[in-house]
């Protein structure tokens, strides 16, 4: 997770507190007459603005390979990788066009740390047949996962509460850090093999998949204009990464399960 | 005139000290007493300029230790074969070895000068060749007793594409001595084609790849002379330095799938000797500072041998040599149908224990300097054939023996250190060979060395009866390490059998502690072999 994805996502939770917060004030505090029953004022349902802090708690791995003339023989090397749990943002604007039916647009982003190892098998600069090994953790590492949620949407309001089921595609945009080529420490007699540095390289994919979730918010005050809510979303889509012209393609698994929480506007 | 030679062996680990001969006083000493007594006696010496510093290294098998090599000198002039080699660690010196020269008394002042004494070699059709050519003043031992003042000249015979060491008579041109110093594998013939898979370190090129090695710490070059005889002539015209060897005359190849054996072998094999002697014992190439290697290969086209006489067929045809300055030479052997003694004759490159035998030669040369003459040149021959084993075994023991050159003198080579005899070589002191041929049988009576190390590591019973319990092939790296750390850092350019066997077994109590069974099976090969 980014600096600016965590300082939204907390500023996120920090809003809905406060408003929350506001919304129960303006309820107990008021020197205004009491406002009319929530029933005798229809709910505003039309549009939902959904703006979460969510987590992906779901990890993913992938790994590539590459094969590769070096020294009159063939380098290999496999990297293996495993993202950490994702954190960041989820946003959403839910349009109900028929009896609670309708469209969701929304868009998320989050970042995870990726974690690694690199087993290098490298020929003998000198002698044939006698190549050399090593292993090293890749770290620093980052993977990126930006998603366009195109669903259908079905909205139902009941008293404070509201909930929604929305299912559709998915666009994704997967970015990793992959090992590039690494640097070797290696010196005369070279019988040995270390590696010095595993540099990254950033790759991209926008594979398009599909969602499928549901949220459940409770709208504040009279107004009900406000509100905050959970929500529960499954994304999955399948990346290819290609490192290098040499290298595999890494297969990713892209999205996975995001539970998220936060505020909710309705006009 | 008194001579005094005096034969030093002094170590804290033997029991007896006391005269060998009247003109050899072999020293040995059970304390540290006499140890410390010639390292002082080296220090005034030093002190009084009758021995100076020539070579000082770190000791590479055993860590603190330094070895000095101090020539002798008389009035400023080298005493030839007068060195000693003075071991130490941080406590003091730890041993002395070496000959030196007592009661020189020659005059200093010569009546011919450098250049009427190389006109002399001149008129016999030699020239001084290469940096180390001379004429260097001198004074020479002679075998009969006394010295004599003489000017020592390495001479190129282009008639005969010889190159000979003369000693001169500064006095009067008188040869004094003389002997042929290209340090030789024996001549034969062979047929065939090895059919090795190796892998080149090359230099990519504006036509290609060329075969210069950058990637061990020397420089290694494998240059292809294109049977241009008269390049061969220009290079020995010019000292044969290899600063005279251009990248023109590299081995070339448009696309690094090198299918000339000889380069092939030649340039690969280098490098596999370069390795030995760095994983084995941390020497770093022939001088242990790095020197180029330069291998020369196709001087002589094969199927032009019916031009020459027998003399340059055994010498650039079916031999490989080792020039000087880190430059080798690889004749190309003869073509498939030609025989020589019965035996076909390979490219001389082709052999990897060919190929580290000759680049012992530069070893010596750049550490003991055994003179090619005599017992230390046996000696010299003795540790390139050790060295051209063990490198076979280090590297190809799928199909290493003892036998050297049995993969392009075929069939059988052309020496074996376990069975001397089966080539004609002696196998035990007492049947050393002392006629003046072979520069005094270098290439024969290395054999009783020969067999002294192959019975320490394989063991068994000698031919004359004695028993050696070997250490074994497992551990041969013991032995390997015993005969390099004695014939590098203790032999000095005059030594014997008998301070051969002294070296080896000093080197194994260093190494191994006494009592070990490298010290064991050393004793036992030496005895075995009649050296005491």
């Amino acid at each position: 997770m980014t600096r600016l994805d965590r300082r939204l996502a907390l500023g996120a939770l920090a809003l809905s507190a406060v408003i929350a917060s506001a919304s129960s004030a303006g309820a107990q505090g008021s020197t205004r007459p009491p406002a009319p029953p929530a029933a005798s004022v229809p709910a505003p349902d039309r549009f939902r603005l959904v703006l979460n802090a969510a987590f992906w708690p779901t990890k993913t791995s992938f790994s590539d390979s590459r094969t590769f003339p070096e020294y009159a023989e063939q380098t290999t090397i496999h990297s293996s990788y495993e993202t950490g749990t994702g954190f960041g943002l989820d946003t959403a604007l839910q349009v109900s066009l028929y009896r609670g039916l309708g469209v969701l647009v929304g868009y998320s982003r989050h970042t995870r740390d990726v974690a690694g190892t690199v087993d290098v098998s490298r020929p003998h600069p000198l002698y044939l047949n006698q190549p050399r090994t090593a292993t090293a953790s890749l770290s620093g590492y980052g993977y990126t996962e930006g998603a366009i949620d195109a669903d259908v949407a079905f909205a139902r309001a009941a008293g404070h509460l509201d909930w929604a089921l929305f299912a559709g595609a998915t666009f994704f945009q997967v970015e990793a850090d992959m090992l590039q080529t690494p640097t070797y420490d290696e010196k005369y007699p070279y019988d040995t093999l270390a590696i010095a540095s595993t540099p990254s390289t950033k790759v991209k994919d926008s594979p398009v998949g599909m969602n499928v979730g549901g949220r459940l918010d409770y709208r504040f005050g009279s107004s009900r204009r406000f509100g905050i809510g959970a929500q529960v979303r499954y994304s999955r889509a399948s990346a290819k990464l290609k490192a290098t012209p040499d290298a595999t393609e890494a297969s990713v698994d892209a999205g996975g399960l995001s539970i998220g929480a936060g505020l909710r506007l309705y006009f | 005139m008194a001579l005094r030679s005096a034969f030093l062996w002094v170590g804290a680990a033997l029991a007896t000290a006391g005269p060998v001969d009247a003109a050899d006083v072999r020293v040995e000493a059970s304390s540290g007493v006499a140890v410390r007594e010639w390292s002082s006696r080296i220090d005034r010496l030093v002190a009084s300029g009758e021995l100076v510093v020539r070579l000082t290294r770190d000791d590479t098998m055993i860590p603190g230790r330094r070895h000095e090599r101090l020539a002798q000198l008389h009035r400023g002039v080298p005493v030839v074969g007068g060195e000693v080699v003075r071991q130490s660690d941080a406590a003091g010196t730890l041993t002395v070895f070496g000959t030196f020269y007592d009661a020189v008394d020659v005059d200093v002042t010569p009546r011919l000068g450098p250049a009427e004494a190389a006109a002399l070699v001149g008129g016999k059709g030699g020239r001084p060749f290469g940096r180390q050519g001379g004429p260097e003043l001198v004074v020479l031992p002679l075998p009969a007793g006394g010295y004599r003042l003489a000017y020592r000249i390495r001479a190129f015979f282009p008639a005969s594409f010889d190159v000979r060491q003369l000693f001169l008579d500064a006095g009067t041109g008188e040869v004094l001595l003389d002997y042929r110093d290209i340090q030789t594998q024996a001549a034969g013939l062979g047929t065939g084609v090895l059919g090795d898979a190796e892998k080149l370190s090359v230099a990519p090129g504006g036509l290609g790849f060329t075969t210069a090695d950058r990637l061990r710490p020397p420089l290694i070059s494998t240059y292809d002379f294109r049977f241009d005889l008269n390049r061969l002539l220009l290079f020995f015209g010019a000292d044969a330095s290899p600063s005279n060897l251009t990248p023109a005359d590299l081995g070339t190849d448009a696309d690094n799938v090198w299918t000339d054996g000889a380069i092939v072998d030649a340039h690969a094999y280098a490098g596999f000797v370069y390795d030995y002697y760095y994983k084995r014992f941390g020497r770093q190439g022939l001088d242990n500072a790095n020197i180029a290697v330069h291998s020369i290969t196709h001087a002589f086209r094969r199927e032009d041998w019916r031009l020459y006489d027998i003399g340059i067929i055994l010498s650039y045809f079916a031999n490989a040599f080792y020039i000087g300055e880190g430059v080798m030479y690889y004749g190309d052997g003869l073509p498939p149908n030609v025989t020589l003694d019965g035996q076909r004759v390979n490219y001389l490159a082709g052999a990897l224990d060919v190929v580290a035998h000759e680049l012992t030669h530069g070893v010596t040369d750049y550490s003991s300097r055994l003179i090619y003459q005599g017992e230390s040149g046996a000696l010299n021959e003795s540790f390139s054939d050790i060295m051209g084993t063990a490198v076979e075994f280090y590297f190809q023991p799928e199909r290493a023996d003892y036998l050297e050159g049995e993969d392009v003198f075929t069939p059988g080579g052309v020496r074996s250190l376990q069975a001397p005899m089966a080539f004609g070589d002696p196998d035990h002191y007492s049947i050393r060979y002392t006629g003046p041929d072979d520069n005094g049988g270098v290439h024969h009576n290395s054999g009783i060395s020969n067999n002294a190390f192959y019975l320490a590591i394989e063991g068994g019973r000698h031919r004359l009866g004695d028993s050696v319990q070997g250490v074994g092939g497992a551990h041969r790296d013991e032995i390997e390490r015993v005969f390099y750390r004695a014939f590098t850092s203790f032999l000095v350019p005059s030594a014997t059998f008998s301070q051969a066997r002294a070296a080896t077994i000093q080197a194994a109590r260093e190494l191994y502690q006494p009592g070990s069974p490298a010290e064991t099976a050393v004793i036992q090969a030496w005895n075995a072999v009649g050296v005491n």
